[in-house]
């Protein structure tokens, strides 16, 4: 994720612009930033992501004119609103009663549990499993990869020290490669030799991860 | 049996080389290779799916655009303290005015209001009445202004006194004349009753009480120069207030000037015969 549509012109340009009402300037912005943000808010509240991109980006738009600072501050910034709104998500539905609601789609993951990410579900998939991992660590692995902050942005959204962020994110990805390792030596056990990988959607022989 | 199979990896690649594209990383095992496939995928180019609400977002933008700048273009804030400070300042002299109006402004500041806008001067305050003793047998003038109408009176004559007005009936009944109209309609709102005959039967009543008390005479003002007639010009001439005053002036019984109309004026004439005036000068009454 690059920031070189935002340069093209200089961000601090399109800021000025979009402060000044310049619906297309606002748009360079939010098509920069709103699929990471959309992907982190996958991770961190799933179903409510869109609802929470929606009131996120209203609170932008409102605090534009205060904001001051260059790019990688505004996408800080964003994400940083987008936290808190999962905070208060997070609390409002702690407080409400539990509701029975249907049972999420299995993911099916079919053969090499990468290859399938890669291959069948993508993006989503890989976000499904960066958000098996500890809240904390897949919040972090997520603004580290999909938002694309460095160490001390993430520090500053989350509230902790860059070292414990580096550490945090460590942990992450060493998990999320045990959980991946976990899934191919099933996948290893539960396939014949004479099977191969040549596996039908149907069958019951597949990991599965849920969201 | 279950066996699972970890695989450690002897040394954890960075998060830059996760991240750097296939041909620059040289990852320790296929493990983290699929890790970098995974953190890729997560930080793909967006998807058009992913932009399919860049019009509601932007059309929410120009909407927050638009309120705002109508907020904006209102009031500004300079005239909106103004208005509030000049309303505040309009509401402040208006509850003085009619404060002062009211005569309930401090001395000092209802005569300010009194010289600046016609209000009511201030009324002088009784400190020397608070601070004198108590009534002695002569009354003093009372410099707070006391309820002036009395019960025996109508509302619409203040000034002149129903026995004034019974002597000035009898007078005119006496000479033959023209009755004054305002003499008769006052005098059928104290009799309760418009003919001539009620008319003079309560005057009757009025001045008979005052002469069996007072003078004696059937005349009223005759013979009354002395003591309890002095009353009689008094009421006949002077307001309320001193007819109330100079009751109490002529006869020493000041307290004594309340209830019905007839027991005040036969009060009044009682009292001239106790009054200041010398003993032998009283005129023989139906009591003595």
């Amino acid at each position: 994720m690059t920031l070189d549509a935002m340069t093209h012109p200089s961000f601090s340009a399109l800021l000025s612009a979009a402060r000044a009402g310049d619906a297309d300037a606002f748009a360079v912005l939010w098509r920069e930033i709103h699929p990471p943000l959309l992907r982190y808010l996958q991770v961190l509240a799933r179903d409510a992501a869109e609802d929470i991109a929606s009131e996120t980006w209203l609170q932008v738009i409102r605090g534009l004119d205060r904001f001051r600072g260059d790019e990688a501050g505004f996408r800080g910034w964003v994400f940083t609103v987008a936290r808190s709104k999962v905070v208060d998500w997070r609390r409002y539905e702690g407080r409400r009663p539990a509701q029975p609601y249907a049972e999420p789609p299995v993911v099916t993951l079919l053969g090499d549990v990468a290859d399938d990410v890669i291959d069948y579900l993508g993006t989503q998939a890989a976000l499904k499993l960066i958000a098996q991992l500890p809240p904390d660590q897949a919040e972090i692995v997520a603004l580290r990869v999909i938002a694309g902050l460095d160490v001390d942005d993430v520090a500053r959204i989350v509230g902790k020290r860059s070292g414990t962020v580096r550490v945090a994110c460590h942990r992450g990805l060493r998990r999320l490669h045990d959980l991946i390792s976990v899934c191919n030596t099933e996948l290893e056990r539960d396939v014949s030799p004479g099977e191969g990988r040549e596996f039908a959607p149907s069958q019951e022989r597949s990991s599965t991860v849920t969201p | 049996m279950i066996r699972i199979r970890r695989v450690r990896p002897d040394r954890q690649p960075s998060f830059e080389e996760l991240l750097a594209p296939s041909g620059d990383r040289a990852l320790p095992d296929d493990g983290w290779a699929r890790v970098s496939m995974i953190l890729q995928a997560a930080s793909a180019p967006a998807h058009p799916q992913e932009h399919a609400d860049e019009r509601l977002f932007v059309a929410t933008f120009r909407q927050e655009v638009a309120q705002a700048r109508a907020a904006r273009r209102r009031v500004p804030v300079g005239v909106r303290r103004f208005a509030g400070a000049f309303g505040g300042l309009a509401t402040t002299c208006a509850a003085l005015a009619t404060a002062a109006y009211a005569s309930a402004l401090p001395p000092h500041l209802q005569s300010a209001a009194h010289r600046l806008i016609g209000a009511p001067a201030p009324q002088v305050t009784s400190s020397v009445e608070a601070s004198a003793p108590a009534p002695t047998d002569t009354p003093r003038p009372s410099l707070r202004p006391v309820p002036s109408t009395p019960p025996t009176v109508a509302r619409g004559l203040p000034t002149v006194s129903a026995q004034g007005l019974c002597a000035a009936w009898t007078a005119v009944e006496h000479s033959d004349g023209p009755t004054p109209a305002g003499l008769r309609t006052a005098l059928s709102r104290l009799a309760g009753d418009d003919s001539p005959d009620q008319i003079r039967a309560y005057c009757t009543g009025i001045l008979g009480n005052g002469e069996a008390a007072g003078n004696g005479s059937g005349h009223p003002g005759s013979g009354n120069e002395q003591s309890g007639g002095r009353g009689n010009e008094d009421h006949a001439t002077t307001s309320p207030e001193n007819s109330t005053e100079s009751d109490g002036k002529g006869n020493g019984s000041h307290e004594e000037h309340s209830g019905n109309p007839h027991g005040s004026e036969g009060d009044h004439g009682n009292g001239a015969s106790h009054g200041n005036g010398p003993p032998e000068e009283l005129p023989p009454g139906p009591n003595s």
